[in-house]
C-alpha cells in the first residue's frame, strides 16, 4: 500500500517536473500579468505620477463611457461578420482541398501562406488594394462602371473591409484544421450513406457536418477569440478611424494605456474584456453538448 | 551677453581639474560609488561634505555647488567611470548632426560615449513615458513643449537652473522665444532649447513660372500676399487628373504645419483668455478652419486626407505634384537634400487679419533618475556651446537657440531663407502648458487626449463628413472635459 502510494507520488513528481518549465512560463507571463491587470484596474495611474487607489471608479466610468460602448459594438459587429466569413470560407476551401486533384498539396500550401504572413505586411498590402484613388479594388469596380467608396476612409465601409482582410488571413488556417477533420471521417460511412440512397447534399448534411463538428467547434472558439482580440489590422489600416468607426475594444485598451496614459482605466477595460471572453468561451463549452458529436 | 566660448573653456578646465582630482582619489572614488547604495558606510569616505551628501550625489541633485562640493559629487560619474549615454531623438535627418557632435564630445571626454536611439515621432514620447515607468529611460532626449511640461509634472526631468548657473550660462544667453515655452509653471527650467523653428511658405518656382503666377515673394514685397492671393494662386497651380494631378497647395490636418498658423493669422487663439477652455469653437478659429476646408473640398486645390495617405507632403513636393506648401524651417535640411531638378524658395505665410505664424523650439531633457545624470548634463552643456548649437542653423534645421549663434540659419538655399527668421517676429508659440499650469495641471499631461481628439474632428471636417461648426462643438466638449479631468 505505502509502496504504491510512494510510486504514484514519484510518478506525479516526475510529471510535474516536466510540466514545470512550461507552467512556470505560463504563470509568470500570463497568469500574473492578468491578475496584475485586475489590480491595476483599481488604480488611477499615468506612468508619471504616483498611482492612486480609486476602487471601482474605473468600472463606473466604463459603464457610462460612450466610446467604450462604441468600441464594444464595433467588436461584436466585427465578430458577427468576420467569424462566419472566415469559417465559411475555410470550410469551402477544406472541401476543395479534400478533392483528389493533381497538385493539391501545392494549393494547400498556397492557402496557408496568408496565415504565416505577418499581420503588418498583410494589412499594408490590403490598404493599398483598398486605396480610393489607386487601389486595385476600385480600379476593377471602375472598369465595371461602379465608383467605389473610399473603403478605409469611409465610416460605412471601413469595418467590413477589415472583416474581409481578417477572414482572408485566417481562412487558410481554419481550412487546414477542417481538412484534417474531413480526412478523419471514415469513407465507409459515405459508402453506407450512398447505398442508402443519400445524394451529395444529404451526405454532406448528415455525415460530413456532424462528424466534422469537433473540428468546427475548435475553429469557432479560436476564431471568436481571434476576432474579439482584433488589433493589428486596425492599427495598420485605419488607426480606429474614421471617426471611431473601426475602434475595437483592444485598440481602445491600447489607446488608453499608451496614448492617453490612463493605465488604470485601460486595465479595467482589459479586465472587462477578459471576463467577456471567458463567459463566451464557457458558454460555448456548454453549448457544444448540443451540437458537437464525438464518436 | 558675455562670451559663451569663455564659459565652455572654463568648463573644460574645471573638468580636467576634476578629472585629475579623481585620479588622485583613485580607489577612494570607486569605493564612494560602491557605497552609494549603503548610506551609512558612505559617510566616512566623503571629506568635506556633510554626511548625507554623498548618498544624494548619484541621484544627481544639483547641490548648491561650492568649489568643494563639485569634485566630490560630479566627477565620480563624469570622468572616472566610463559612461555610455543613451540619446533619444525622432528625426532621422538630424542623425549626421548629432553624431558629429557626439564624436567631438567623446574626444574631449574620453570614457563617455553616446549612443543615439531613433524612435519615430509617434512613438518617441510614449516610449519615454513607458521607460520612465520602468525606471530606465534614455539619459538625454529631444523634447517638445507639451511633453516637457508633462514630464516635468511627473518629476522625470532633471532641473537644470543650478547647473546652468554653475556652467556660467544665463537664461538671457538664449533666444527668449525658445526659452519661454520651456519655463515650467513653477518658474524653473527642466529642458534646454537648442533650436527655434518657424513656418514659411515654400513654393516650386518652376511650376509657378510655368503657370505664369507671380512669385509669393514679390506679392509679399508689394503687400498683396494674403489668403485671397493664396486661394487664387492655388487654383492657377492646380491641374491634371488622376495620377497626373498637381495640387496648388496643401491644407494639412496638423497644428504646427497647418491650422495653428491659419488660426493665428485670422486673429484667433487656441485657448480662451484664462486658458480654461479651448477656443477652437470661436468664430475666428472656425473661419480659419473653413478656409482650409474650402481649399480641400470646394476648390479641390489641396489633397484631401485620404489622398495624403497614399503620398505624403514632402514626396509630393519633390515629385512636383504639389506646387506650394507650408514648410517648417526643420524641413530645409530635407528639401536641400532631395530637390535636385527644380528651383524653389520660401516666403512668409500669407496674411489674413495679421501676418503671423507658429513657432516652436526643440529642447534637450535629461532623465531625472539617470545613473549618468552628470555625464548627461556634460553632454547637454556641450551641445549648447556655440560651435555645436550653430550646426542646427548651418545644416538647415532652425535658428540656433543661443543668441550669439542665431544668425547661423541664414545661408541659402533657399535664396530667401531669411523668411524663416523674419517669421519669428511676432509669431506665436503654444504656451498652453505654461499658462494652464498656473491654474492647475499642465495640459501636456492630457496632451494625448487633446491632440488625438483634435486631429480626429478636424479630419472629419477636411474629409467633408462634418461641418466645421458641428465638429468644433463636439471637439470643444471633449477637450473641455479632458481639461476638467486634468484638474481633478
Amino acid at each position: 500500500m505505502s509502496r504504491d502510494w510512494r510510486r504514484s507520488l514519484r510518478a506525479a513528481a516526475v510529471g510535474y517536473a516536466f510540466l514545470g518549465a512550461p507552467l512556470a512560463g505560463y504563470i509568470v507571463f500570463t497568469i500574473v500579468p492578468v491578475l496584475g491587470a485586475f489590480y491595476l484596474g483599481l488604480l488611477r495611474w499615468d506612468l508619471l505620477t504616483e498611482p492612486r487607489f480609486v476602487g471601482l471608479d474605473n468600472v463606473g466610468r466604463l459603464l457610462t463611457d460612450a466610446k467604450f460602448w462604441n468600441a464594444l459594438k464595433n467588436t461584436v459587429v466585427f465578430c458577427l461578420g468576420s467569424v462566419p466569413m472566415a469559417i465559411g470560407g475555410g470550410l469551402a476551401l477544406a472541401l476543395l482541398m479534400n478533392q483528389a486533384v493533381p497538385g493539391i498539396r501545392v494549393f494547400r500550401g498556397i492557402y496557408y501562406i496568408p496565415y504565416v504572413t505577418s499581420w503588418v505586411a498583410v494589412a499594408l498590402v490590403w490598404s493599398w488594394l483598398f486605396d480610393r484613388d489607386y487601389g486595385l479594388l476600385n480600379f476593377v469596380l471602375r472598369v465595371g462602371g461602379i465608383s467605389g467608396p473610399a473603403w478605409l476612409n469611409d465610416p460605412t465601409w471601413a469595418l467590413p473591409a477589415i472583416m474581409l482582410v481578417f477572414a482572408w488571413k485566417w481562412m487558410g488556417f481554419y481550412a487546414l484544421i477542417l481538412l484534417a477533420g474531413l480526412q478523419s471521417i471514415p469513407r465507409s460511412l459515405y459508402e453506407a450513406a450512398s447505398i442508402d440512397g443519400a445524394g451529395a447534399w444529404a451526405r454532406f448534411r448528415n455525415v460530413t457536418l456532424p462528424l466534422l463538428s469537433p473540428a468546427t467547434f475548435f475553429v469557432v472558439v479560436t476564431a471568436l477569440i481571434n476576432a474579439l482580440n482584433v488589433f493589428d489590422p486596425v492599427v495598420v489600416m485605419t488607426q480606429g478611424g474614421p471617426n471611431d468607426a473601426t475602434q475595437t475594444v483592444v485598440k481602445y485598451i491600447v489607446d488608453n494605456a499608451f496614448q492617453f496614459f490612463q493605465i488604470g482605466y485601460a486595465s479595467a477595460v482589459a479586465a472587462a474584456t477578459f471576463v467577456l471572453i471567458l463567459a463566451l468561451t464557457l458558454g460555448q463549452n456548454w453549448l457544444q453538448r448540443v451540437w458537437v458529436y464525438y464518436d | 551677453m558675455s562670451d559663451p566660448i569663455d564659459h565652455s573653456t572654463a568648463d573644460q578646465r574645471r573638468f580636467t581639474r576634476r578629472a585629475a582630482l579623481h585620479v588622485a582619489l583613485g580607489l577612494m572614488g570607486a569605493s564612494l560609488l560602491a557605497a552609494c547604495s549603503t548610506p551609512p558606510a558612505a559617510a566616512p569616505t566623503s571629506p568635506p561634505a556633510p554626511a548625507a551628501k554623498p548618498t544624494a550625489a548619484p541621484a544627481a541633485q544639483p547641490t548648491p555647488a561650492t568649489a568643494a562640493a563639485a569634485p566630490t559629487t560630479a566627477p565620480a560619474r563624469t570622468s572616472g567611470q566610463p559612461a555610455k549615454l543613451r540619446y533619444a531623438l525622432w528625426d532621422e535627418a538630424f542623425l549626421p548632426i548629432v553624431t558629429s557632435t557626439f564624436a567631438d564630445f567623446t574626444a574631449r571626454n574620453p570614457g563617455i560615449t553616446v549612443e543615439p536611439e531613433i524612435v519615430p515621432f509617434d512613438d518617441h514620447f510614449t516610449k519615454l513615458q513607458r521607460e520612465f515607468a520602468g525606471g530606465n529611460a534614455a539619459d538625454v532626449f529631444h523634447l517638445n513643449t507639451a511633453n516637457a511640461a508633462a514630464f516635468a509634472f511627473g518629476k522625470q526631468l532633471l532641473p537644470i537652473d543650478d547647473r546652468l548657473t554653475q556652467a556660467g550660462l544665463k537664461r538671457d544667453d538664449f533666444l527668449k522665444e525658445s526659452l519661454d515655452i520651456y519655463v515650467y509653471p513653477d518658474g524653473k527650467l527642466y529642458a534646454l532649447p537648442f533650436y527655434l523653428d518657424s513656418m514659411g511658405f515654400a513654393y516650386n518656382e518652376d511650376l509657378l513660372a510655368k503657370a505664369k503666377v507671380p512669385m509669393p515673394k514679390e506679392l509679399q514685397a508689394q503687400g498683396k500676399w494674403d489668403w485671397a492671393a493664396l486661394r487664387d494662386m492655388a487654383k492657377e497651380l492646380t491641374s491634371g487628373d488622376g495620377p497626373d494631378k498637381v495640387h496648388g497647395f496643401l491644407a494639412q490636418n496638423d497644428g504646427q504645419t497647418g491650422y495653428f498658423n491659419f488660426i493665428f493669422a485670422n486673429d484667433g487663439a487656441l485657448w480662451n483668455e484664462d486658458y480654461t477652455k479651448t477656443a477652437l469653437d470661436s468664430p475666428a478659429d472656425m473661419e480659419a478652419l473653413q478656409f482650409m476646408a474650402d481649399l480641400i473640398l470646394k476648390d479641390k486645390t489641396s489633397p484631401d486626407p485620404q489622398a495624403l495617405q497614399t503620398q505624403a507632403k514632402l514626396p509630393r513636393f519633390y515629385a512636383q505634384k504639389l506646387a506650394t506648401f507650408m514648410a517648417g524651417s526643420f524641413n530645409v535640411i530635407n528639401l536641400r537634400k532631395n530637390i535636385t531638378d527644380f528651383h524653389w524658395d520660401v516666403t512668409l505665410m500669407p496674411k489674413s487679419k495679421k501676418q503671423v505664424g507658429f513657432i516652436h523650439a526643440l529642447a534637450h531633457g535629461i532623465y531625472a533618475k539617470s545613473p549618468n545624470a552628470d555625464a548627461a548634463w556634460e553632454l547637454v552643456k556641450f551641445m549648447s556651446t556655440p560651435d555645436q548649437v550653430k550646426k542646427w542653423g548651418t545644416e538647415g534645421v532652425g535658428v540656433p537657440a543661443l543668441k550669439s549663434q542665431a544668425g547661423a540659419f541664414a545661408s541659402p538655399p533657399p535664396a530667401n531663407i531669411q523668411a524663416f527668421v523674419d517669421a519669428i517676429n511676432g509669431a506665436k508659440a503654444n504656451l498652453q502648458n505654461v499658462q494652464i499650469g498656473k491654474s492647475g495641471v499642465p495640459l501636456g499631461v492630457r496632451d494625448g487626449v487633446v491632440t488625438t481628439n483634435r486631429g480626429k474632428q478636424i479630419g472629419e471636417v477636411f474629409s467633408g463628413r462634418q461641418s466645421v461648426e458641428d465638429a468644433m462643438k463636439a471637439l470643444a466638449a471633449e477637450m473641455n472635459k479632458a481639461l476638467e479631468e486634468t484638474k481633478a
